[in-house]
């Protein structure tokens, strides 16, 4: 039969029994007990990230960076190619979701203390990997050339100028001149397509060997010199396999539908002439945007810009030895906090230079989140400018 | 698997095809993983092929203006991705496709010979497009041509 044909063709050349023997090391590999439906979110990032390489890669076969072609081309992937609708909004939506589900998975390594001794590592690249996934989110969004795209990246790249002594510099070298132009767009399509997913993928490589190299963590507290291999446990395959096959038809689902039912619009061209009112990043930067807000320039940069080192230090800044949640109550109070900082924040950005209804009345909100009401149906105040000039 | 082959030896050859609820169940898994593979790619493959390839464009385009183009002289234009040859002729204006159909080269007028060359194997045709000689295998392809208001139009 053929299956023993190729089986002993391999098995004249290379030490099939050695290979196997790791290959069911892998596979059969004990879990600890306290493995859960959240320790599939790590693998749910890495299906989201091979839809996005996928479903980027159809993309790329019609898309074209350049001023004059970018919207065009991604309007004919949407309107004229085989379901190039379908995977732009995949593409889109993927992204979205690949940020909520990289934070759970961090959410749930922070709650589980997955990341003490000996795994600060593989926090620290899980860190990287999060924020570069937003630099991902960033350099893509610009693609389009769409007028949001297009001022969210003007506004995005100035704020970058506001870093003291060198933002000038960075600035520049981060639009490839003094405005966002065709150079912009192809400095971030590059940094898209080709750089950022192959570090992703080297970083994955290191974050998926040392998971599985160190094993999952369990809840007991840090040992205190090397933790012990785990002999027995949950195997891997099929019993944690099983959850993470249903997890990924779920996700699927989710995405799909969403992709369907919630399409992100194309909007219009980017204009550079005209800045559309009240400008704001996507949603997942609108804590950061929102906290620049209540600081003059430099020191709310400084703030803003501890948050993320402090996530990446973390296993280093927390030394207790203990892993069970409700063991950490200092832990627990300080994730919460940070937490309701960021859906605070997020949701005061999200108001801002809006104007909602509750109750009858309406009320407007300025830039810093502060309803104001306001008679129904009036003009547009003073205050209602957006945060950011336009480049001359 | 020990259990039927022992059957097997004494019982009727039917049994060799009895399914076990675990084949069951493999076979659904796998098909199942299968079917959702190849629905994922053929979609894929849909939107890989090339759009443009569903037939010529029915309207005619302008080109050029007949100014542009004395008699006996010629112009090349770039048309739907394509390059394409047109010669003025004391009656008419003729296009041709100016891809070489040897080995895809752009093709010249020879005014004074009256004959469009290819510069790189020297094939040589005439003015209806076919092939006088040279190693070209077909002739040009040639397109309808209308002029309206000095307004050079072709169909593609």
């Amino acid at each position: 039969m053929i299956k023993g044909w190729i089986k002993s063709w391999f098995a004249d050349r290379y030490d099939v029994d050695q290979i196997e023997e790791v290959i069911k090391g892998q596979v059969e590999k004990p879990l600890p007990e306290n493995i859960s439906w959240f320790h599939t979110l790590g693998s749910m990032s890495l299906f989201l990230f091979v839809s996005q390489v996928f479903t980027g890669i159809l993309l790329l076969v019609y898309y074209r960076p350049t001023v004059h072609d970018a919207f065009e081309s991604v309007k004919f992937i949407m309107t004229t190619t085989y379901m190039g609708w379908l995977f732009r909004q995949v593409h889109a939506w993927g992204a979205n979701l690949m940020i909520i589900v990289l934070f759970l998975h961090m959410l749930r390594t922070y709650i589980t203390g997955s990341y003490k001794k000996p795994r600060e590592l593989t926090w620290v690249i899980g860190a990287a990997l999060f924020f570069l996934t937003l630099v991902f989110g960033f350099t893509g969004y610009l693609l389009p050339w769409n007028q949001l795209a297009y001022w969210a990246t003007t506004v995005g790249t100035e704020i970058a100028g506001a870093i003291p002594w060198m933002g000038n510099f960075i600035k520049t070298l981060l639009r490839g001149g003094g405005a966002v132009g065709g150079e912009t767009i192809s400095r971030f399509f590059v940094v898209h397509v080709i750089i950022l997913p192959w570090v992703l993928f080297f970083l994955i490589v290191a974050h998926l060997f040392l998971v599985r190299y160190q094993g999952i963590a369990t809840m007991d507290p840090v040992s205190p010199g090397k933790e012990p291999k785990l002999k027995e446990g949950v195997p891997f395959f099929p019993d944690h396999v099983l959850k993470e096959g249903i997890v990924f038809f779920i996700l699927l689902g989710v995405l799909i539908t969403l992709a369907i039912l919630k399409p992100f619009d194309l909007g219009e061209k980017a204009d550079p002439l005209q800045t559309p009112f009240a400008i704001k990043p996507e949603w997942y930067f609108l804590p950061m945007y929102q906290m620049i807000k209540y600081f003059p320039k430099l020191v709310g940069i400084f703030i803003t810009s501890l948050g993320p080192l402090i996530l990446v230090i973390l296993p280093f800044l927390d030394r207790g030895k203990e892993r069970n949640p409700f063991k950490r109550p200092i832990s627990m109070m300080l994730g919460i906090a940070g937490l309701l900082l960021l859906v605070g924040l997020g949701m005061l950005g999200a108001v801002a230079e809006t104007k909602k209804n509750f109750f009858g009345k309406t009320y407007e909100f300025d830039i810093y989140g502060i309803p104001r009401l306001i008679k129904a149906n009036a003009g547009s105040s003073e205050s209602l400018q957006p945060p950011q000039t336009p480049p001359k | 698997m020990k259990n039927t082959e022992d059957q097997n030896l004494e019982g009727p050859a039917v049994l060799k095809k009895e399914m076990s609820r675990r084949d069951f169940l493999d076979w659904v898994i796998k098909g199942g993983i299968l079917a959702t593979l190849s629905g994922m790619l053929f979609p894929a493959l849909a939107y890989l092929w090339p759009v443009m390839g569903h037939g010529p464009k029915v309207d005619m385009e302008e080109v050029a203006a007949l100014d542009e183009i004395p008699v006996g002289g010629f112009k090349k234009v770039f048309l739907g991705g394509s390059a394409l040859l047109l010669i003025r002729t004391a009656q008419e204006i003729k296009a041709f496709s100016a891809i070489c159909t040897h080995l895809g080269c752009v093709v010249d007028w020879d005014g004074p010979k009256r004959e469009i060359v290819c510069p790189c194997h020297a094939g040589v045709f005439d003015l209806e497009g076919r092939v006088v000689s040279g190693p070209p295998p077909r002739p040009l392809p040639t397109y309808p041509v209308k002029v309206i208001n000095g307004k050079v139009f072709i169909k593609l």
